[in-house]
């Protein structure tokens, strides 16, 4: 190969490379995306497809009116930022700016500056949780209950594995059948008698160390994997948890389940189905877990998860890495 | 910078609309001379096909008796969705319990649901009236507005084992449920049956969404059964279907109400053939008695009664005479009484309830594939011969 | 158990395994080059067979194609199945991924979008083409084809299998014979490096997404042959699959096409030793043991460092 590369003027060859096309310029990639996104919006808010004809939504969705209204909404949105973007943000910008006059802002540097009032906040939006649902009519009760308060009480447990231990722990669900077959186990409602009938409130320890337990039988196999591992790990063991719980008959009641678990009863007051005392309970506890995990990410135990988070190698000569975060 | 305030407006806005949806609700209350007859089944997610011919046919009836005009109120129709499954009841329930229009409810379609829903019910005072939940256990749990309009698994799965062992004088049986209540129930029935009349069973589970049946239909054959009956829906009984033909699997097969939809030949095709479907309910299309009935319908919805749209059509239909026997004040309680202590002539049956909320009569019906359609044959004591 | 019996169990789990192969394949291309797991895959598998459907409700089969006929409507499916999956899983790298990259996101952010990704893709799936199941229109008989030492095998079994091993054929002379394959094996070595060393990344990503859903989406197509096709088929496949590319070696190819190939035949033994509702138990179960005793995977992960 000759050392020979002289090029019939570099410039304008240099100037060819460079050189991009005008579909390929910032501002039409842009106008394509858009397009995109109003045709997948399109697709979403259309009719229903049914299986007699698997065309029948794509037909009606890229033949009907919303086809225009959603790609005309994309394209001028598009047409907006590239072209009144600026003036537009600068309209923005002074309404934020008029916003920080107001006492909105205000109250922002006086939560900093003073942090009693977080406890006032707090305990307005406490006060809020427990009387604003008068107002809702018996469905939203009923998903008050039954979806947000569940939800939330999950959702607290999980910002403990993920969040804080940095564990990618895809199969955290499975404590939560662990924790309610032992919680119907323990009450009588399984097929299987337990060796002592608890209250339902004395099966909520034994039902946090049942899960410990079964955290420990999840995490020693996979002590040695790192995270990608252990999700797909975690992810067969809630599998198994599912299928175990579904087809073992003779111990957890199969798909059935248990049925007529005791309500809760304590004092003499007894829940019935009725939806409001039973968000008061739920609140409850989900405050007290909210105190008692806040104290945690602050305590020794908490600040380990931390390194783990941060760096597990190097946190492993220095904290006894993965105990207890299940 | 335009994108992130974008983002920051839109986000609230988004929560509180949906925040304040929660807070409109539904607050009509009776509005004088308006009552609601509502239904619960799956319209949704799996196995719609056994919601939606249910609902079509409650519909029908609501529709026939405002045209008829001799009602002293206006009668309006709820359809509440549990997509089949007992977690999805509860709060379908809750939907249908809060209005306070609703009188009773014609369902839940699936016994799973039932079981999550009726304690609500029964707390609520709604009289809940089963076209087709036939799980046998529902009516010994003690709840207390649920009336079954079906005849229950147990004498279907007696009549499924009656026909083996008589008619079929099959000698051993492999008998798969699918996990669910119903076909759980089903087979407890079907196997204690069998064993009675001396015939040797197989049980075995195959849950239901098993994607791949080949396993399964290849048991069947080297198990060397020379009859099958598989407790479970059409959707998972098409492809087992299916396998089972492709397995070279050639006795006799049954199957319940689940499977009997039309679905079930449309996924499997060919491999149906001579598949024998058992039901509580009669062929709409067939009976003369329902032959207006299936004029009627058809004009109205442009497809055929599916299973149980006539019996869910004959219960909406006892509810609104019942309805009429009261007068234009009607009350949850007072329908319920009235209800539990009824007699009606449908056009399916007689419909009249004992104490445990059962249907005095229990008729089980028998079909066939043949020629990808499923033909009606007879009652299925008496094609037994028993 | 005979051993009749047994052997025609095996042939069954071999059949199966075949198409957990081809899925667990782009599972490890995409982590081998990304270090992401991709659960947006079992869409892409999703919609491969929904391609094939609509292909072959297009031009349909009708009730009996003569033999070569057959052939080209499978060739058909397997196309469109191949297309559809591409696309999407060209579109998902291009919406989901590439901007979470360019911003240097942590793994945690890459996992939930593609969680969201896969619900997102299903459910309008599901819209689009309704819930309940559809079957696969017939493109051939399905009858006995020959008898292997006892074992039965007919056409759909032998089309799953052939297909599958050409497939893998195919991808492993690609991955170790061609440019892009040298390319696709410098990005997942160390994806600095080979930016200097004048590889394209982001066009070698593209590419490794698009092969992983050619492969992904004429895998759908099969599968929906072998069973019926539904908005949401894609998900227990999805993690079987997923779980034997780890069972094999994330990263490493023959270690995905080895991992399916066990997955599928345990599999299908549980069916008859446990039981058929204990199958997925017993792939997870194996998951476990391998991973347990040998943490990288039976043939060794083969992963660098990020892109």
């Amino acid at each position: 190969m000759s050392a020979d590369v002289s090029v019939k003027d570099p410039a304008a060859r240099a100037a060819r490379l460079r050189h991009v096309a005008w579909y390929q310029q910032p501002r039409m990639k842009r106008l394509g995306a858009m397009l995109a996104l109003g045709v997948v919006l399109t697709m979403m808010v259309g009719e229903q497809g049914n299986t007699r004809d698997i065309f029948y939504s794509l037909e009606t969705s890229f033949t009907g009116v919303n086809l225009w209204v959603c790609v005309g909404l994309a394209v001028a949105i598009w047409a907006v930022r590239e072209f009144a973007g600026t003036s537009v943000s600068k309209v923005a910008g002074s309404a934020v700016a008029a916003g920080r006059a107001l006492p909105v802002d205000r109250v922002r540097t006086m939560l900093r500056t003073q942090p009693k009032l977080k406890w006032v906040l707090a305990v307005a939006g406490l006060l809020l949780a427990l009387f604003a649902p008068y107002n809702l009519t018996g469905y939203w009760q009923t998903v008050l209950v039954d979806q947000v308060a569940t939800y939330a009480l999950l959702a607290i447990g999980l910002n403990v594995v993920i969040g804080w231990a940095g564990l990618l722990d895809l199969g955290f669900v499975a404590f939560f059948a662990v924790g309610a077959y032992s919680a119907a186990f323990w009450t009588g409602a399984l097929p299987v008698d337990p060796p002592v009938v608890l209250n339902n409130f004395l099966v909520i320890p034994v039902a946090v160390l049942t899960c410990l337990i079964a955290g420990v039988l999840l995490g020693a196999p996979t002590l040695r994997l790192r995270g990608d591992y252990l999700a797909i790990v975690t992810l067969g063991f809630h599998e198994i948890v599912y299928i175990v719980a579904k087809n073992a008959d003779g111990f957890t009641g199969g798909s059935a389940g248990a049925r007529q678990i005791p309500k809760f009863s304590a004092f003499g007051y007894e829940w019935s189905l009725e939806r409001m005392p039973y968000w008061y309970l739920l609140v409850t506890v989900i405050v007290v877990l909210i105190i008692v995990f806040v104290r945690l990410e602050h305590s020794r135990v908490g600040r380990a998860w931390t390194a783990i988070r941060e760096d597990e190698v190097a946190a492993a000569p220095t904290v006894w890495t993965r105990c207890g975060s299940s | 910078m335009l994108n992130k305030t974008i983002v920051k407006v839109a986000i609230p806005v988004v929560i509180g609309a949906l925040a304040l949806t929660g807070c409109a609700g539904d607050s009509e209350a009776g509005d004088g001379g308006s009552y609601k007859i509502a239904f619960q089944g799956p319209l949704s997610g799996d196995n719609t096909a056994l919601g939606e011919n249910e609902d079509k046919g409650v519909r029908l009836a609501i529709d026939q008796a405002n045209a008829k005009g001799d009602l002293p109120f206006k009668l309006e129709y709820l359809p509440v969705d549990d997509q089949g499954l007992p977690e999805k009841a509860t709060a379908a329930a809750q939907k249908a319990i809060d209005d306070p229009d609703v009188m009773a409810v014609v369902g839940p379609a699936f016994s799973g649901p039932t079981n999550s829903a009726a304690p609500l019910f029964g707390d609520a005072g709604l009289t809940a009236l089963s076209a087709s939940a036939t799980n046998p256990t529902l009516t010994e749990q003690g709840f207390k507005t649920f009336l079954r309009g079906v005849p229950n698994d147990s004498a279907q799965g007696a009549g499924m084992a009656t026909y083996y062992a008589k008619k079929l004088k099959a000698k051993t049986v492999y008998l798969v449920d699918d996990k669910s209540d119903y076909g759980v129930g089903l087979a407890t029935v079907a196997e204690k049956e069998l064993k009675a009349a001396g015939v040797k069973v197989i049980k075995k589970s195959v849950p239901a969404k098993t994607p791949d049946y080949s396993a399964a239909a290849k048991e069947v054959v080297n198990s060397k059964a020379d009859a099958l009956i598989y407790a479970g829906y059409y959707q998972d009984g098409a492809p087992f279907a299916k396998k089972l033909d492709e397995a070279g699997y050639k006795g006799a097969a049954i199957s319940g109400d689940g499977t009997n939809d039309v679905k079930f030949i449309e996924l499997a095709g060919k491999a149906t053939e001579g598949w024998y479907l058992t039901c509580p309910c009669t062929d709409a299309n067939v009976e003369s008695a329902t032959k207006e009935f299936t004029a009627e319908y058809k004009k109205k919805f442009k497809v055929n009664p599916g299973t149980y749209s006539a019996e869910a059509y004959d219960l909406a239909n006892m509810i609104i005479q019942e309805m009429k026997k009261l007068g234009d004040k009607v009350d949850r309680q007072s329908l319920h009484q009235a209800l539990q202590k009824a007699t009606y002539k449908g056009l399916t049956k007689e419909f009249s309830f004992d104490d445990k909320g059962e249907l005095k009569i229990q008729n089980v019906y028998l079909y066939q594939v043949k020629d990808g359609k499923i033909e009606y044959q007879g009652a299925i004591e008496e094609l037994a011969g028993s | 158990m005979s051993l009749n019996e047994f052997w025609d169990y095996l042939v069954l789990g071999v059949v199966l395994g075949s198409i957990y192969a081809v899925i667990a394949i782009g599972y490890t291309l995409v982590y081998g080059v990304l270090q992401l797991i991709n659960f947006a895959h079992s869409e892409v598998f999703m919609l491969g067979a929904y391609g094939g459907l609509i292909s072959l409700t297009i031009i349909a089969p009708g009730d009996s194609p003569s033999a070569l006929a057959s052939v080209g409507y499978v060739a058909l499916g397997l196309a469109a199945g191949g297309l559809f999956g591409a696309v999407t899983a060209y579109g998902l790298e291009k919406v989901a991924y590439r901007p979470l990259r360019r911003r240097g996101a942590p793994r945690l952010i890459f996992l939930i979008t593609a969680i969201g990704a896969s619900f997102f893709l299903y459910n309008l799936a599901g819209k689009l083409f309704g819930r309940d199941p559809l079957p696969m229109p017939d493109a051939y008989e399905n009858k006995k084809v020959f008898t292997l030492f006892g074992a039965d095998l007919n056409v759909t079994q032998l089309l799953l299998l052939g297909a599958a091993v050409v497939m893998m054929i195919g991808l492993d002379l690609m991955v170790n014979r061609t440019k892009l394959g040298s390319g696709i094996r410098a990005v997942s070595q160390d994806a600095e490096v080979a930016g200097l060393m004048g590889v394209d990344i982001d066009k070698v990503i593209s590419r490794t997404f698009v092969i992983g859903g050619v492969l992904g989406g004429a895998a759908g197509y099969l599968y929906g042959t072998f069973t019926q096709v539904k908005f949401d088929m894609g998900f227990i496949p999805g993690i079987t699959a997923f779980a034997a590319a780890v069972v094999g070696g994330i990263g490493n190819i023959r270690g995905a096409m080895l991992g399916g190939m066990m997955l599928g035949i345990v599999e299908t033994l549980t069916v008859p030793v446990f039981g058929g509702e204990w199958r997925h138990v017993g792939a997870f179960v194996v998951l476990i043991g391998v991973l347990m005793f040998r943490p990288t995977g039976i043939l060794g992960e083969r992963v660098g460092r990020t892109a």
